[in-house]
């Protein structure tokens, strides 16, 4: 009997892989839940289905598989999603793959409503339909400021970085809380684009990290051009410390793979298990974007002020490039057994390549750009 | 009488160039124009708008210079105007704050008259006059219709930070002169630190990089989460005159844009012949200025040396308090580290600093 999945933030980068990835290794079907913004609910689901079938290149016919998906409108920030229970239908599996990524403070209210609260909204709506899993997608960076090992458990009483980090650590609590379906949290690491195309629909995380360096690089030109052909920037980070990179074809892959075995439940790392080292992936970066090499220090004493600045922008990265931690991802391999594919292996040259597909999208972005002189 | 070529005075603002601009007023036979550029570009940040290439006619040069520039228009609605802003809308007045002054009312027009109002249609009936042409000869025939309009013989441009346009100000006016006033780059700094028309283009520099695009002239807002919350208040939809008034520019950021500016301008005006380009300190200013003020009026051209001028504009000049002496010793080291590329291509002109 063909299943029913219900998929949030069905528009986002994670969403809208994964409903692809359902839609090729089930013949189920799929609701999108999808908050409209200027405009309706399917188009925009529509619009970025058929985005992410494109770039990355999906062997699915597209439009034959639309008709496998429904979209409801709806807002996870709101009491039971902004619908009405009826118009759902039979659910079986839910994925909660909607979430806040911004960290400013500004948008700590919104973080928590939607990381935090909207968490909580969804799965009440599980348990009212009778879903038979919870499927919570989270992140591995709930470790916080924990080092070492960071395994595939709960975590409690740990220093978070940030209110980001904070609210899905919260977002986890509440999942645990369920009653009635079968929970599973997944824990991407650091999200990139698809491991073949490059290609990715959301610009958090490295492409992030990324943005940051190209505006602080035309914020000093507009300063005095030329100043840091001259000059090496500091970084504040651990060179020898692991950055988790993991395609998003990867982490889609894997969730599903382990949620469509019916016994697995609990938590699961979708990391990268031969993640490269901060420092030659920063070095790659920096050559890039044709700057001189960081010189990588581990003390805030060590930075003058225009590191500072850079170190302040860099703030909400401080969780990804400076603390070494390996994440155990025993029980996914477990889960995944056969089904476990190859690590991707960022070595220099394709972190190259995901940075220049960055910076020319990035580009296109910034073509309206005032000149500076 | 031989017409001298244009002359600007160029510098990397804080220098001290609002003073000539003051002293030229008096001056029987120059037209002094001042911020002119510094307006029209609203800040620097309108580069490609006022420095168009190919022909414009005379609607499209009249939105260059008549439009309300939208940072400076922001400070004004906010209440935190530059000093230099000499028109100051009142319930009577014309422009209104909250509509915004145009480019050559807030301070071009206000230093030439005190009617400038009047002045403004004058110039207004003539700018519908220009035939189409290149920016360069829209701005030649208006600035020699001011120079006549007062009875004057030559004009003299000068803008605060004008060496951020003095590359367009080569390529645009052939031929032009420049006064090159500069001034130790760490008492610019210190001043600029605490200049509002700095603090407005510094934190717009930072929102046009952040967001690519400058969001005083577009809504795109695609990278607003980007935004650090210590810069969310300056947005023009979001403005907030109390949050810019506590919000510091750190010095030593100053002297970085000091160094910046001074290595560049230099670059530009380097490709001209010595005796268009004359460099002065205002320093020298303080310390000697009837020596500097008479080297400046033999620069202008023999027919302009005055020396009763000279007389009465040196009793003018003040010098400024503004010292970088007054700093916490790390303050003060990495603003001389900031400062030391800029002393670096000026050369000799401030040995002691350089070492």
């Amino acid at each position: 009997m063909k299943s029913v999945h219900l998929v949030t933030g069905a528009t986002g980068f994670v969403g809208a892989a994964l409903i692809l990835e359902l839609l090729e290794q089930t013949r189920d079907n799929v609701i999108a839940l999808v908050r409209p913004r200027g405009g309706t609910a399917e188009a925009r689901f529509q619009d970025e289905f058929l985005r992410a079938a494109t770039i990355y290149e999906s062997p699915l016919e597209p439009a034959a598989v639309l008709s496998r998906c429904r979209v409801v409108a709806g807002d996870v920030a709101l009491e039971g999603c902004g619908i009405a229970d009826t118009s759902l239908g039979n659910v079986t599996h839910v994925w909660h793959c909607a979430a806040s990524l911004c960290y400013e403070d500004r948008y700590a209210r919104e973080i928590r409503a939607v990381n935090v609260d909207g968490t909580r909204h969804v799965l009440r709506l599980a348990e009212t339909m009778g879903a038979e899993t919870f499927n919570h997608i989270s992140t591995a960076y709930v470790a916080g400021r924990s080092t070492g090992i960071i395994h595939e458990r709960e975590i409690v009483d740990v220093q978070v970085n940030n209110g980001y980090e904070r609210s899905k650590l919260d977002g986890e609590a509440v999942v645990q809380t369920a009653a009635g379906p079968r929970v599973r949290i997944f824990r991407p690491s650091i999200i990139v684009g698809h491991s073949r195309t490059l290609q990715a629909t959301n610009f958090s995380g490295f492409y992030g990290f990324v943005r940051q360096l190209v505006q602080f690089r035309g914020m000093v030109r507009r300063l005095q051009a030329g100043l840091l052909e001259h000059r090496p920037l500091r970084l504040r980070i651990d060179p020898e410390a692991p950055i988790n990179l993991v395609p998003i074809d990867a982490v889609v892959h894997q969730a599903v793979r382990i949620g469509l075995r019916a016994a697995s439940e609990g938590i699961f790392h979708l990391t990268n298990g031969a993640p490269p080292k901060i420092g030659a992936a920063a070095n790659t970066v920096f050559d890039e974007l044709e700057l001189r090499r960081p010189r990588f220090v581990s003390d805030e004493s060590e930075l003058d002020l225009l590191d500072s600045r850079l170190d302040a922008r860099l703030g909400f990265y401080r969780s990804y490039i400076t603390a070494d931690r390996r994440f155990d991802r025993s029980r996914s391999d477990a889960a995944l057994g056969a089904d476990r594919s190859q690590d991707v292996v960022y070595d220099a040259p394709l972190i190259g390549a995901l940075t220049r597909w960055y910076l020319a999208r990035l580009e296109r972005e910034r073509a309206a750009i005032p000149v500076g002189r | 009488m031989e017409v001298p070529a244009p002359l600007f005075i160029v510098g990397t603002g804080r220098c001290g160039s609002t003073m000539l601009s003051e002293f030229l007023r008096e001056h029987d036979g120059v037209l002094s124009l001042s911020e002119f550029f510094c307006f029209t570009t609203d800040l620097g940040g309108r580069l490609a708008q006022s420095f168009p290439t190919g022909q414009i006619d005379a609607a499209q040069f009249w939105r260059v210079i008549a439009d309300a520039p939208p940072k400076l228009s922001t400070m004004l609605r906010h209440d935190v105007a530059m000093p230099e802003v000499l028109y100051r809308p009142t319930q009577a007045s014309r422009f209104r704050a909250d509509a915004g002054v145009p480019a050559l009312m807030q301070t071009t027009l206000p230093h030439l008259t005190s009617d400038a109002e009047s002045l403004f249609l004058e110039v207004e009936e003539f700018a519908a006059t220009l035939p189409t042409a290149p920016i360069a000869s829209h701005y030649a025939r208006l600035f020699a219709w001011l120079t006549a309009r007062f009875g004057k013989r030559m004009w003299v441009e000068r803008s605060g930070a004008s060496l951020h346009v003095v590359r367009r100000l080569v390529e645009t006016f052939p031929g032009a002169r420049f006064l090159h006033l500069v001034r130790d780059g760490r008492s610019c700094a210190l001043s600029m630190s605490r200049h509002y028309g700095f603090r407005m283009a510094l934190i717009a520099m930072q929102l046009t990089e952040i967001l690519g695009a400058d969001p005083f002239e577009s809504g795109d807002r695609r990278w607003l989460a980007d935004i650090p919350d210590d810069l969310i208040s300056f947005l023009p939809e979001t403005f907030d005159g109390k949050a810019f008034r506590r919000h510091e520019i750190p010095v030593d950021v100053c002297g970085h844009f000091w160094s910046g500016e001074i290595i560049d301008g230099l670059r530009a005006l380097s490709s001209l012949p010595s005796d268009r380009v004359l460099t002065m300190r205002y320093e020298d200013f303080v310390t000697a200025p009837e020596a500097s003020l008479s080297r400046f009026a033999e620069f202008l051209g023999p027919d302009y040396v005055d020396d009763r001028w000279v007389q009465r504009m040196a009793k003018r000049v003040r010098g400024s308090a503004t010292c970088a002496s007054t700093l916490a010793p790390r303050d003060r080291r990495e603003l001389s580290d900031a400062c030391a590329p800029g002393f670096a291509a000026l050369g000799g002109l401030y040995a002691d600093a350089r070492g």
